[in-house]
């Protein structure tokens, strides 16, 4: 049998298992509760919330795209080792507090927080389209990944249309039917997988190829221009601002993300902090990965990949030997890393369809109505990704990277419903407004960027000073100052 | 409510600083080729050791909160009841928000 065929038929195994597993997490739930769908009953343990968070940093992005980092871009890639760090810390602060106020509340979404402290309907519509459309940016990475690895693995014989498919419909199935438990419980199966083989392969390649750590940075060093491992040098891939600016969207923006937002809703206080206390190995399980990358440098031709982001499954088939049942081992894994991501994403986008657009524009919806338009959504957002991932050309992390300058302009809102008494609504929706389309403008329409800061960025600064201006200006009445208050000290 | 106020600044502090040394102009001082330590270049070794910092800085955090506190408390009742109702046991942060409504 060729090594494709077996691969094909491990990477079913695997996916069969993951579907069953998916559903399995549903059963004797409630279908038709809007609190099981969204936030479990509020009821996740520490060991499946380690996983869902440590799934979203392990995707499609840091199996992939990681390791084309590296071998493209050398030091440019150690961002994703600052990113994954920092990240979760500033949820140490906030988490313990959304968790607490949506209790009170009964808060599902972002969109509720804002909702009941900017008391604006306005606001929540504007937070919810925002973050369905980076969603659907983000999504297209993910799947744009298990569309890779089913192509290379299987010697192109499983086109990219159909590999991304296959991966993704299986996902749409289980988010729809078992929500976050069916999210959570798969991505406790996949992050094992992906660990697993991310650090055998690289253990592997870096002692097959090269004899060890030292040795291959020698190699890299002498096949590479002298500044491929610093930043900011003339020879570099990216500028120090570029590389600060990223850092420090990401970091701020990772919580915004709602789907990583919500999570505050579904365990407690002391599992969060303990989330968190977790994180930073989390990072360091990255380091493996990005050796991956490191370990390509002077082995795999440059022109011999259509994008840098198919290093690590060329390395499978051409420095493995020609097992099937290998190749079909790491597409499981490296499945895995874009699908417990993809289903945690599907399952945010649909919440905040259904709950944070179509809710406030259409109220006195029933419960089951509302689950409906949030099953309705998953299958709509995936097709519009999916679309993205077919025919859009961008590489997996400047689709990360633009996702998040769109995120990060939640951030003045966000902080400001839990820190500031005096932020008013129209500071909180005309900041958002300007924030988004600044970065837009210098992300998609403007030829440079002022000194080559990331467009989120630029787009934040502009957001915060229209927030806090506009909210000192026209100060909240004295009512609206004492609801705001009641954030700040819960 | 101070202690928990005073614990949380420092969280802050240690978050911002944390996150200084990661970009420029402090990462400015990491950002060389060599020395090579375990085999990374200076550029990589300087993030993984600052991670390895920040990984146990942040379990002192946790267990100076937590400290002499069983994990049977939180396992045994539901989180959104234990969030509603926390014991009134050594938890600084809670007793401090309670205190505070």
């Amino acid at each position: 049998m060729d090594a494709w065929v077996i691969a094909i038929i491990a990477m079913t195994v695997y996916l069969v298992f993951a579907f069953a597993l998916g559903l399995l997490a549903g059963r004797g739930r409630s279908f038709f509760s809007v609190s099981e769908y969204a936030v479990a009953d509020r009821g996740l343990g520490l060991f499946v919330m380690w996983f869902l968070m440590g799934g979203t940093i392990f995707s499609a992005f840091a199996f992939l795209g990681g390791p084309g980092w590296a071998y493209s871009k050398g030091a440019a890639a150690f961002y994703i080792l600052a990113y994954a760090a920092l990240g979760l810390l500033p949820w140490y602060v906030i988490g313990p507090k959304v968790a607490r106020l949506g209790a009170q509340h009964n808060y599902f979404t972002m969109g509720d927080l804002l909702a009941d402290r900017y008391r604006s309907r306005a606001l929540v519509v504007i937070v919810g389209i925002v973050s369905v459309l980076a969603f659907i940016q983000y999504l297209t990475l993910q799947i744009k990944g298990m569309a890779y690895v089913f192509n290379v693995l299987t010697e192109g014989h499983i086109p990219i249309w159909l590999g991304a498919l296959l991966a993704y419909g299986i996902v749409v199935v289980y988010v729809i039917t078992s929500g976050v438990r069916g999210a959570a419980w798969s991505d406790v199966l996949q992050a094992i997988l992906m660990l697993v083989v991310a650090w055998g392969l690289s253990v592997y390649l870096v002692s097959h190829l090269h004899g060890g750590i030292g040795a291959m940075f020698e190699s890299v060093a002498r096949e590479r221009p002298q500044d491929f491992l610093v930043i900011g040098h003339p020879g570099s891939a990216m500028s120090a601002a570029a590389y600060s600016s990223a850092i420090l969207v990401s970091m701020v923006g990772f919580m915004m993300w709602p789907h990583l937002f919500t999570k505050s809703y579904t365990t407690s206080e002391r599992r969060i902090k303990l989330t968190v206390v977790a994180y930073p190995l989390f990072a360091l399980f990255l380091v493996p990965v990005l050796f991956i990358g490191f370990a390509a440098i002077g082995v795999v031709p440059p022109d011999a990949l259509d994008s840098p982001d198919q290093v690590l499954p060329y390395l499978i088939t051409h420095e493995l030997g020609g097992s099937g049942l290998i190749y079909g081992l790491i597409g499981a894994g490296a499945l895995a890393a874009a699908m417990s991501s993809a289903d945690a994403i599907t399952h945010g986008a649909s919440v905040s369809a259904g709950r944070d657009v179509v809710a406030p524009l259409k109220p006195n919806l029933t419960d089951r109505t509302q689950l409906l338009i949030m099953r309705v959504a998953v299958v709509l957002v995936g097709a519009a990704a999916y679309y993205l991932a077919i025919f859009g050309a961008q590489g997996l992390i400047q689709l990360l990277l633009g996702a998040y300058g769109a995120i990060v302009q939640f951030a003045p809102s966000v902080y400001g419903a839990l820190f500031w008494r005096r932020g008013t609504r129209a500071g909180a929706i005309c900041g958002l407004l300007v924030g988004v389309g600044v970065n837009f403008y210098f992300q998609l329409i403007a030829d440079g960027k002022p000194f080559d800061l990331h467009a989120g960025l630029l787009g934040l600064v502009a957001n915060i000073v229209v927030f806090v201006a506009l909210s000192l200006l026209v100060p909240p009445s004295d009512e609206d100052a004492a609801h705001g208050d009641r954030f700040v000290k819960s | 409510m101070a202690h928990s106020g005073r614990l949380t600044g420092a969280f802050v502090c240690f978050t911002v600083a944390i996150t200084l040394v990661m970009i420029f102009p402090i990462y400015g001082f990491g950002n060389q080729v060599e020395p090579y330590v375990l085999g990374m270049p200076f550029s990589m070794f300087w993030v993984v050791f600052w991670i390895t910092v920040e990984f146990f800085a942040v379990i002192a955090f946790f267990l100076h909160e937590y400290g002499g506190e069983t994990s049977a408390n939180d396992e045994l009742g539901s989180p959104s009841t234990s969030t509603k109702a926390p014991p009134a046991a050594n938890r600084s942060a809670r007793s401090g928000s309670l205190a505070g409504e």
